[in-house]
C-alpha cells in the first residue's frame, strides 16, 4: 500500500512539473485533431490523420496543415521538345488511375486529394517522355523521362489546402520519322521542261532507312495532296542510288499548266514516315509531318507554278541593241524556226546565235527560265544600262538626198531604178508586198516618208517568180509586217516596227536585218519552242547595198 | 649796229625753220616706212588666205571630177596670180588611222581593193596579222566581213576596264600608226584575216563622250581606204604656198544601219 501511494506521488509529482514546463500549451487528450501535437503520442490522431513531423495530418498531403488535399493535375501533350497544337499528339487519350479521360490539350484533373497515376495513349510510330513538376512549370523544358504513365504524389502536389495547387504534366512525343528538309524547287516552270527538284533527308525521331519513289511527291495544288488516303501526284525517285543522309536530286517534267505542291517524305521502315506540308499530306500515325528545318515542317514543301513559254527572238551572226530590258524565258528544248529552216540550229539556245557580237541591253539582261536561263550569246558578250546613240536614223534622209545619187519614184516594180535611191511618193500607209519588187533591181534601194506595211511573204525566191534581191527600206515612220508575213528578206529600218500577230500562228523571219529606234511587240506564236522573230545578218546584201546605206567620212589638215 | 641786230634775229629764224622742218620730215618719214610695212604684211596675209582658197577649189573639184586638177593659166581653175595642183594620192601604206569617231560610231576599212566606180570590190586581202589600236576608254567589236558572205568577230575591252562582260583584252600599244597616241592595241590573227576578207568593221562602244581615232597597222600595205587628195596652191607675186589634204573616206555604214535593234 506503502508502495502504490510511493510510486503515485511520483507521477502526480512529475506531471505537475510537466504542467509549469514552459513547452506545454496544451496537450489535448487523444484523439488529437488535425494538425495537432502528436509527437509523445504518434498514434493518437484522429482517424484518418497520421502523425506526421509531430503534427496530426492528412497522410495524402502531410505538408498540409488543414488536412484537406486536393490539388489539380494538368498539362500538355506536345510534340518534343516543347511544340504545341501539333496533330495528333495534341488530341490523346490521358487517363487518370481514378477514372476520368482528357483528350483535351491542354487537359486538367482538378479536385485530386489522393496519388495518382496518369497515362498517356501514344499513337503509333512515336515514342513518349514525360516532365512532372509540382506547383511549378520549370520542368518542363528539361530532361524528361521515358514512359507513358506517371505516378503523382499528392504530398507532393497539394501543400497549401488550395485549389490552386497543381501537378503539371507535360507528355513529349517523338515520331519515330527520319526528316527532310531544304527542298529547292524553281517556283516557275514552263511547260513542258524537266527541272530539278532536290532536298536534304536525314536520321532524326527515326532513322532514315530508304528513298523510294516518292521520297519527292508533286501533285497539282488544286487536286489536293490526298485521295481517300492515297497520295496523289507524281512520286519521283531519286536520280541518285540511296547511300544513306544526305541531299538527292529528282527530276519533274511540268506537262500541264497550273499550280503544283512538291513535298519530301522520309521513311524509316515500316515503322514511320514523315511528309512535308503536313497539313495537307498527312492522313494520320504512322504518318507525321517533317520537322523540316526549323522542327515545324518549313521547307520541306515547295510550291511551283507551271505557265506556258512566251514569245521569243533570236538573232544570228550579228550584234543585238534592245530597247528597254532583254527580257526573254525559253524553253529548255528548243526547236528550230520551222524545222527545216537551214539557218537555225536548236543546238544553238542562244538569243544571238551563230557569230554574235556583242549584245546590249538599254535596261537589263533577265534571261531564264531560273533552272535553265537561255545564254546570250555563247561568249555571253554583252553589256547593259547602255544608251546607244543613232543619230543617221534621223540624219540619214537629209544626208542621202544632198549627198548621194537619187530619184523620185511613184510606182514601185519596174519602175524602181538601179544604181540609186529611190524615193516614193506615194500614199500611206502604203503597202508593200510580194508584186512589189516584181521587175526591180538586183540591188533596191527604197526610201519612205510614211507608215508602210509588209504583207505577205516579201523579197522571198519564187514570190512573184522573183528572184532574191538585195533591199534596202527605209522609213521615216513605221514597218508594220502583217499577220499574213513570215518571211521577209531585206534590211528593215524603220522608226518604229511592229510584228502583227500571224494568222497561221507562225513566226516571222527576216533575212537581213531588221533596225528600229524603239522597241518592238514580237508577235505571239503557237509554239513557242520555236523563235517568233528570227532575224539573220545577211553580209551579202550589206555588201551589195553598200554604197547606198552609208556615208563618207571626211578628214582634212593643213600641212603648210 | 641796227643791221647786225636784224642779221642775228634773221638767222635764228632760219634756225627754227630749219629745225621744224627737220622735224616734220622725220615725221613724214617715219609714217610712211610704217605704212609700207603694214601694207605689205597685210599683203601676204591676204595672199596666204586666197592660196588656201585656191587650194581648196583645186581640191573640191578634184573630188568631184575624181581627177586631178591645176591651178593657173591655162589649167583647170583660173585664179588670177595664182598656180597649184589638187592631185589623187594613191599611195598605198601598211597603217591607216581613221576620222575622230563618237561614241557607237563604227568606222569600215577596207581590206581589199574597192572601186568606188564600179562599187565592187577586187582581189583579195593579205593573210596577215593586223594591229588594231584605240583609247583606253573605248571597247571595240571588230567584224570582219568574208567575200563568202561569212563573218568573224574580236570584241575587245581596253585594258583598264571591262566595258563588255567576257570580252578580249587589249594589250598596250606598241606597233600602232603614227601621229596618235594609242594606249591599247589588239591583234587580230592573220588566219581570221585570211585572202578573203572584204571589210574590218571597227565599232566603238563607250560611255565617255570623248572622241578618239581608230587605228590599224600590219606588215604589208593595205588596200586604199579612200581618196587622199593633197592641194597646194602659190601666189606668182608673193610666192606664198598653202598646202592642205582631204582625205574622203569609202563608203562608211553608220553603226545604227549595221546593229540589229528593236
Amino acid at each position: 500500500m506503502k508502495f502504490r501511494f510511493f510510486i503515485g506521488t511520483i507521477i502526480s509529482f512529475i506531471l505537475a512539473l510537466y504542467s509549469f514546463s514552459p513547452g506545454y500549451a496544451a496537450y489535448p487528450n487523444p484523439p488529437y485533431l488535425c494538425n495537432e501535437n502528436c509527437s509523445l503520442n504518434p498514434g493518437g490522431c484522429s482517424a484518418g490523420l497520421t502523425c506526421s513531423g509531430g503534427q496530426c495530418r492528412n497522410p495524402s498531403c502531410t505538408v498540409e496543415t488543414g488536412c484537406n488535399c486536393s490539388y489539380e493535375i494538368k498539362g500538355r501533350k506536345v510534340k518534343a521538345p516543347n511544340q504545341t497544337g501539333v496533330a495528333p499528339f495534341d488530341s490523346q487519350t490521358i487517363t487518370l488511375d481514378s477514372g476520368p479521360n482528357s483528350t483535351g490539350d491542354p487537359y486538367s484533373f482538378p479536385g485530386q486529394s489522393a496519388n495518382r497515376t496518369v497515362s498517356t495513349s501514344v499513337p503509333a510510330g512515336s515514342s513518349v517522355e514525360y516532365t512532372l513538376c509540382y506547383n511549378n512549370e520549370a520542368c518542363h523544358s528539361g530532361a524528361a523521362t521515358a514512359g507513358s504513365s506517371v505516378a503523382v504524389d499528392s504530398n507532393q502536389a497539394s501543400v497549401n489546402g488550395s485549389a490552386s495547387d497543381y501537378a503539371s504534366i507535360y507528355w513529349h512525343f517523338t515520331p519515330l520519322t527520319p526528316n527532310c528538309k531544304n527542298i529547292n524547287a524553281p517556283s516557275s516552270v514552263l511547260n513542258g521542261d524537266t527541272v530539278s527538284i532536290s532536298a536534304a533527308y536525314e536520321d532524326d525521331g527515326g532513322p532514315l532507312t530508304a528513298l523510294p519513289a516518292g521520297a519527292i511527291t508533286v501533285y497539282d495544288t488544286p487536286g489536293g495532296c490526298l485521295s481517300g488516303g492515297a497520295v496523289r501526284g507524281n512520286q519521283l525517285s531519286p536520280n541518285e542510288g540511296y547511300t544513306g543522309p544526305g541531299t538527292y536530286t529528282f527530276n519533274w517534267t511540268a506537262s500541264t499548266t497550273g499550280n503544283y505542291t512538291a513535298y519530301c517524305r522520309a521513311w524509316n521502315n515500316a515503322t514511320a514516315e514523315c511528309r512535308g506540308n503536313a497539313s495537307d499530306c498527312v492522313d494520320g500515325p504512322p504518318r507525321y509531318g517533317c520537322d523540316g528545318s526549323d522542327g515545324s515542317g518549313t521547307t520541306a514543301t515547295s510550291t511551283m507554278t507551271v505557265n506556258n513559254p512566251g514569245p521569243w527572238y533570236k538573232v544570228k551572226d550579228t550584234s543585238l541593241y534592245k530597247f528597254g530590258d532583254i527580257d526573254v524565258s525559253v524553253v529548255q528544248n528548243i526547236n528550230k524556226f520551222t524545222d527545216a529552216d537551214a539557218d537555225d540550229n536548236s543546238s544553238q539556245r542562244y538569243i544571238m546565235m551563230g557569230t554574235a557580237g556583242v549584245g546590249i541591253a538599254q535596261g537589263s539582261v533577265n534571261t531564264g527560265p531560273s533552272y535553265a536561263p537561255i545564254t546570250l550569246n555563247q561568249q555571253q558578250k554583252q553589256t547593259s544600262s547602255y544608251n546607244m546613240l543613232q543619230p543617221y536614223l534621223t540624219n540619214f534622209f537629209s544626208y542621202i538626198r544632198s549627198r548621194k545619187l537619187s530619184t523620185t519614184i511613184t510606182s514601185l516594180g519596174a519602175d524602181i531604178q538601179a544604181n540609186q535611191i529611190n524615193f516614193a511618193d506615194v500614199t500611206y500607209p502604203y503597202t508593200l508586198n510580194g508584186a512589189s519588187l516584181s521587175g526591180a533591181p538586183a540591188t533596191t534601194i527604197l526610201v519612205f516618208s510614211g507608215n508602210i506595211v509588209i504583207d505577205g511573204n516579201f523579197n522571198v525566191t519564187g514570190i512573184n517568180n522573183n528572184p532574191e534581191k538585195s533591199v534596202a527600206i527605209i522609213t521615216s515612220g513605221t514597218i508594220t509586217f502583217s499577220q499574213n508575213t513570215v518571211y521577209a528578206n531585206g534590211v528593215f529600218i524603220g522608226n518604229n516596227i511592229v510584228v502583227e500577230n500571224s494568222a497561221s500562228g507562225d513566226g516571222l523571219k527576216i533575212k537581213g536585218n531588221l533596225i528600229s529606234s524603239g522597241s518592238t511587240l514580237n508577235r505571239t506564236r503557237t509554239d513557242n519552242t520555236r523563235p517568233s522573230l528570227f532575224v539573220v545578218f545577211d553580209p551579202q546584201q550589206y555588201l551589195d547595198l553598200l554604197p547606198y546605206i552609208s556615208v563618207d567620212k571626211y578628214d582634212q589638215s593643213l600641212t603648210n | 649796229m641796227k643791221t647786225e641786230i636784224n642779221n642775228q634775229r634773221s638767222g635764228q629764224a632760219l634756225l627754227i625753220i630749219i629745225m621744224l622742218l627737220a622735224t616734220v620730215f622725220t615725221v613724214v618719214m617715219a609714217t610712211s616706212f610704217r605704212s609700207t610695212t603694214e601694207t605689205q604684211i597685210t599683203k601676204l596675209e591676204e595672199e596666204s588666205l586666197k592660196a588656201l582658197s585656191a587650194a581648196e577649189a583645186a581640191m573640191n573639184i578634184a573630188l568631184k571630177k575624181k581627177s586631178s586638177v591645176s591651178i593657173g593659166v591655162g589649167g583647170d581653175i583660173s585664179f588670177p596670180g595664182f598656180t597649184g595642183t589638187a592631185t589623187f594620192d594613191n599611195t598605198k601604206t601598211n597603217s591607216f588611222t581613221s576620222p575622230l569617231l563618237q561614241k557607237d560610231e563604227q568606222y569600215t576599212f577596207y581590206l581589199s581593193d574597192y572601186s568606188i566606180d564600179t562599187k565592187l570590190f577586187s582581189g583579195s586581202s593579205t593573210s596577215q596579222t593586223i594591229n588594231v589600236c584605240f583609247n583606253s576608254t573605248h571597247a571595240l567589236e571588230l567584224t570582219l566581213v568574208k567575200s563568202d558572205f561569212t563573218i568573224r568577230r574580236h570584241i575587245v575591252n581596253p585594258r583598264s576596264s571591262a566595258i563588255i562582260t567576257n570580252g578580249s583584252t587589249a594589250s598596250a600599244a606598241s606597233d600602232c600608226p603614227s601621229g596618235t597616241s594609242f594606249t591599247e592595241q589588239y591583234d587580230i590573227p592573220a588566219a581570221d584575216v585570211g585572202v578573203n576578207t572584204r571589210l574590218l568593221i571597227a565599232r566603238i562602244i563607250t560611255d565617255s563622250s570623248t572622241t578618239a581615232r581608230v587605228g590599224i597597222k600590219a606588215t604589208d600595205v593595205f588596200p586604199l581606204q579612200g581618196s587622199t587628195i593633197p592641194a597646194s596652191a602659190t601666189s606668182t607675186n608673193t610666192g606664198v604656198t598653202k598646202s592642205l589634204t582631204l582625205f574622203q573616206s569609202y563608203p562608211q555604214i553608220p553603226a545604227e544601219f549595221f546593229v540589229t535593234s528593236f
